[in-house]
């Protein structure tokens, strides 16, 4: 009893200790390439857009822990990045896909994960299980609100000129299955390959009022 | 003799066990040779008429519609059939769809209230945004609960199987009322 006892405590305590930890999915890995924008493949740009943002967030806030759920040339498994984070005790997941926009302007969308409309009523119940297909429950209301702080600062003109936010929507987007954390995928239309660097100003200025939560 | 009789009906319980099972896992399917030909005689007491129907489609944030007349009997299957293939014909004219696709088959649930519905060939184009998937998969959902079809949800799938897309999830059912009704921007 002492020990199970002591176990929680120690739990807690580096719950306490644990920085603030991001976790930043770029799309595709060594088997899947992902979609052609111009001459290179989704893979790639989006790697680069989040090494970029892992950099600038470092730099912006020294105290946060960022972490990149792949390096170039790794395959990731089905589940894996969701057992990464889960494990992890990650406190914000976001996931970066790119695609082909064939003119402008380029549209913006989030996503987050949602099974049935009425998982949105969900209320948390400590100490209980929660099935893999659930996991999303634990934190609903967190990630829509998160969400709804990332629409909000990419329909903002002044940070982000070049793109048309179509909005946030909640639905069964596969790559955030099982994530227990607040988790997001942001999809943008590229219509030429390092057009992605005019969002890292909105994702930065998103990712500063989510840590005044 | 009491041994040969505890053996044999120790053997006839374990057969009677196993196509117990079988029944019970849906391996082997007995069905009564009554009862496809009441099917058959149903199916011409059928009353086939013609309904006019709207179909849905979204580009980008517009919706674009069209009535048209399609064939509508008491068979729901057949109906959501005719109404999604007249659907896939106005999105191929509204330049929608990149591909011919066509509806093999629907098969509504023991409940009636799932439709399984089953593509002939993977209906999204490799370059799509996932805004576009759903917004293909929302126009189907509409189209379906507009037009009153008596289900609840659907399960998409491509030659028998649910449709394996990197983004989306249809090995779920879809509720028809779709998920984006009030989320839009």
């Amino acid at each position: 009893m002492f020990l199970i006892y002591l176990c929680f405590l120690f739990s807690f305590l580096t719950s306490l200790i644990q920085p603030f930890t991001i976790m930043i999915d770029p799309s595709g890995d060594a088997k899947h390439t992902g979609r052609v924008i111009e001459d290179t493949f989704e893979r790639g740009i989006t790697l680069q857009c989040a090494e970029l943002l892992k950099k600038e967030i470092n730099q912006a806030f020294p105290d946060i822990r960022v972490v990149l759920t792949r390096v170039p040339g790794e395959t990731i498994q089905p589940l894996q990045n969701a057992s990464f984070a889960n494990r992890l005790q990650a406190d914000l997941y976001l996931s970066i896909y790119f695609y082909p926009e064939t003119d402008i302007p380029s549209h913006i969308s989030i996503f987050h994960y949602l099974t049935n409309t009425t998982d949105l009523w969900h209320q948390c119940i400590p100490l209980s299980f929660y099935h893999i297909n659930q996991a999303h429950l634990i934190n609903i209301n967190n990630t829509s609100h998160i969400g709804s702080i990332f629409l909000k600062h990419l329909q903002d003109k002044s940070l982000n000129p070049f793109f048309i936010t179509q909005g946030l929507f909640a639905i069964p987007f596969k790559p955030l299955l099982g994530i227990k954390a607040p988790a997001l995928t942001i999809e943008a239309g590229l219509y030429k390959k390092n057009d992605w660097k005019y969002l890292i100003k909105p994702f930065l200025a998103s990712i500063k009022e989510v840590l005044t939560l | 003799m009491k041994q040969i009789l505890y053996i044999f009906l120790i053997a006839i319980c374990c057969t009677i066990g196993s196509l117990f099972f079988l029944y019970q896992e849906s391996w082997i399917i007995i069905t009564s040779p009554f009862s496809s030909q009441q099917e058959e005689s149903n199916t011409l007491q059928q009353n086939t008429t013609y309904k006019t129907v709207t179909l849905y489609a979204w580009q980008q944030t517009k919706l674009k519609q069209e009535t048209t007349q399609v064939v509508h009997s008491d068979n729901t299957a057949q109906n959501i059939k005719l109404l999604l293939n007249a659907w896939l014909l106005f999105l191929e004219d509204e330049h929608l769809a990149e591909q011919e696709n066509q509806i093999s088959s629907v098969a509504l649930s023991p409940s009636k209230q799932e439709a399984f519905i089953s593509l002939n060939q993977y209906p999204f184009d490799k370059s799509w945004s996932t805004y576009k998937k759903l917004m293909w998969t929302e126009s189907l959902l509409k189209t379906i609960k507009d037009n009153k079809m008596p289900i609840q949800s659907v399960r998409l799938l491509v030659h028998h199987q649910p449709i394996q897309d990197d983004h989306l999830n249809f090995e779920l059912s879809w509720p028809v009322i779709g998920f984006t009704s009030q989320q839009k921007a």
